[in-house]
């Protein structure tokens, strides 16, 4: 395996744009990590593009403006986690040989589904009896909160804490801070869930430039290196589950540690996949951050905010910086390889050396998740 | 002007069947390869992969695992409405509306029985029925 190093990364703000076609809220994230990179468009041997409800030929759709089409376009569906399986197919690509330069996409517009809750798994049985996604983790959270004493107060404090670190992130669809007091009087989406505990629907679009190892010099003096990229799918049980433990994500998690080497104490920011409030306490524990039932103390000792000993979802995540499904974990990538390079602005985490992003969903029952990606990248 | 009878309609095909007293059952399937009791039935087995599952009736009671009152409900879907996660009584997990789960929220692990009502009415008028769970009132 070659060593891979990611050399450009760029990424529109999020946010609702029902006045863009889908190929105008692309290319512009193209163009700037192809800049960014400081390649030449014509050295890009083959491009991954991920998309969840972009439709057909997404990939082609945002290259061809550019004209950049005319190379393999690769497009993966895998739920919210499109983006990330994209760059993992990318990633694997080179370090196995076969190309030297590719580029990742993650690009989605929610906006063309016209509002209100995404539309669950067709042929789903928990879906065909009411289960939405809010729902199911809502469900997750009140278990959560029977078995280990969580508050609704202690869980809105997920939402304060990333609408915090949003308003310092130009790139998310909200920027403005929130008390506990808003979020715990919002109107009810799924209980104990108010609409802030919940992400956005929205658009965004996100692109990165991979190359190999030996040629990263050629382009930049301040390549990211990308330690190990994980996948895997949710594991179907017919009985009984807990669903206060993320099993996919803990178990990928543990062959991530694994392969790369890194432990968690090892990490110095990390995006995850805070779809909603309880997400991100249940993920510190799948990830190893904190043991199990100990999320809030992490969240609350200040260990996972700006400053802290490894801050979480610096860019706002999910809740606030929003959450265009299949470009999330092209757009978390970016976060980070900005982070890593010290580029992140207010929100930077100082001196960052190792960096995580974790991405989850997609509901079908019988199983924790659809998928997930981990990817660790170092400097 | 002509009638007709209307069968009623289920969310989930061939799930709700009848005991001996005519009692609603929720319909599960039983794998003849491993024993393995799943719901809704299967047409092949995840575990030992036979194709010869049966009908099989699954426990009638259970406890509340978790649940949740939805407001932001799909279109069409009259809201709000409470669904849940039940435990039956022979392992097997279920998604299932909470009946009277808004005005009256039970505690988690609460037992709580099978009843069959209606979920929603469908886009030609007609009432589409489905297992639902309320809390047991009375002792076994
Ligand atoms: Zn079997």
């Amino acid at each position: 395996m070659r060593k891979v190093a990611v050399i450009g990364a760029s990424m529109g703000r999020i946010g609702r744009y029902p006045e863009l076609i889908f190929q105008d809220l692309g290319w512009p994230a193209v163009k700037g990590a192809i800049e960014d990179a400081g390649v030449d468009r014509k050295q890009i041997e083959a491009v991954y593009c991920g998309s969840a409800y972009g439709g057909r030929l997404a990939g082609q759709r945002v290259l061809r403006p550019l004209g950049m089409t005319g190379v393999p376009v690769i497009n993966c569906e895998n739920a919210c986690s499109s983006g990330a399986t994209a760059f993992r197919e990318a990633y694997l690509a080179i370090a196995e040989g076969r190309h030297d330069r590719v580029l990742v996409i993650g690009i989605d517009k929610l906006t063309m589904l016209g509002g209100g809750v995404l539309p669950g798994q067709p042929e789903d049985w928990e879906v065909d009896v009411g289960l939405t996604m809010p729902a199911l983790y809502a469900m997750r959270a009140r278990r959560y909160m029977h078995e280990f004493g969580l508050t609704r107060e202690q869980l809105s404090q997920v939402s304060v804490k990333a609408r915090r670190h949003g308003a310092l992130n130009p790139f998310a669809q909200y920027q403005k801070p929130v008390t506990l007091e808003e979020v715990m009087a919002a109107r009810p989406v799924a209980e104990p869930f108010g609409l802030l505990h919940c992400c956005p629907t929205g658009d965004g679009a996100a692109a990165l430039v991979l190359c190999a190892g030996d040629v990263a010099a050629q382009h930049t003096t301040k390549p990211v290196w990308i330690a190990g990229a994980e996948l895997t799918s949710g594991r179907f049980v017919t009985g009984y589950r807990d669903i206060t433990t993320a099993e996919i994500t803990q178990r990928g998690a543990g062959e991530i540690y694994e392969e790369t080497g890194v432990s968690p104490g090892d990490v110095d920011v990390a995006e995850v996949h805070d779809a909603f409030a309880i997400a991100e306490l249940m993920y510190y524990e799948a990830l190893g951050f904190c043991k199990k039932g100990e999320a809030y103390q992490l969240l609350e000792s200040g260990a996972t905010s700006v400053g802290g000993r490894i801050p979480v979802n610096m860019s706002g995540g999910l809740l606030s910086k929003g959450h265009p499904v299949g470009a999330t974990g092209a757009a978390q990538l970016v976060e980070v390889v900005w982070q890593l390079r010290g580029q992140a602005g207010a929100r930077q985490a100082e001196g960052a050396k190792v960096g995580l992003t974790h991405c989850t969903g997609g509901g079908i029952a019988g199983l924790d998740h659809g998928a997930c990606a981990i990817t660790i990248l170092n400097t | 002007m002509s009638a007709e009878v209307v069968e009623p309609r289920y969310a989930l095909a061939g799930s709700i069947g009848a005991d001996e007293a005519g009692e609603p059952r929720l319909m599960g399937g039983l794998c003849a390869g491993c024993g393995a009791k799943v719901f809704p039935k299967p047409k092949i087995c995840s575990s030992c992969w036979s194709t010869e599952q049966k009908d099989v009736a699954l426990a009638t009671r259970g406890r509340l695992y978790s649940f949740s009152v939805v407001h932001a409900a799909r279109k069409g879907w009259p809201s709000p409405y409470a669904i849940a996660y039940v435990d039956l009584e022979d392992g097997v997990r279920v998604c299932a509306p909470l009946e009277d789960g808004v005005a009256n929220p039970p505690p988690l692990d609460a037992p709580v029985e099978l009843i069959v009502g209606t979920l929603r009415t469908d886009a030609d008028g007609v009432a589409v029925l489905s297992h639902r769970f309320k809390p047991v009132t009375e002792a076994r």
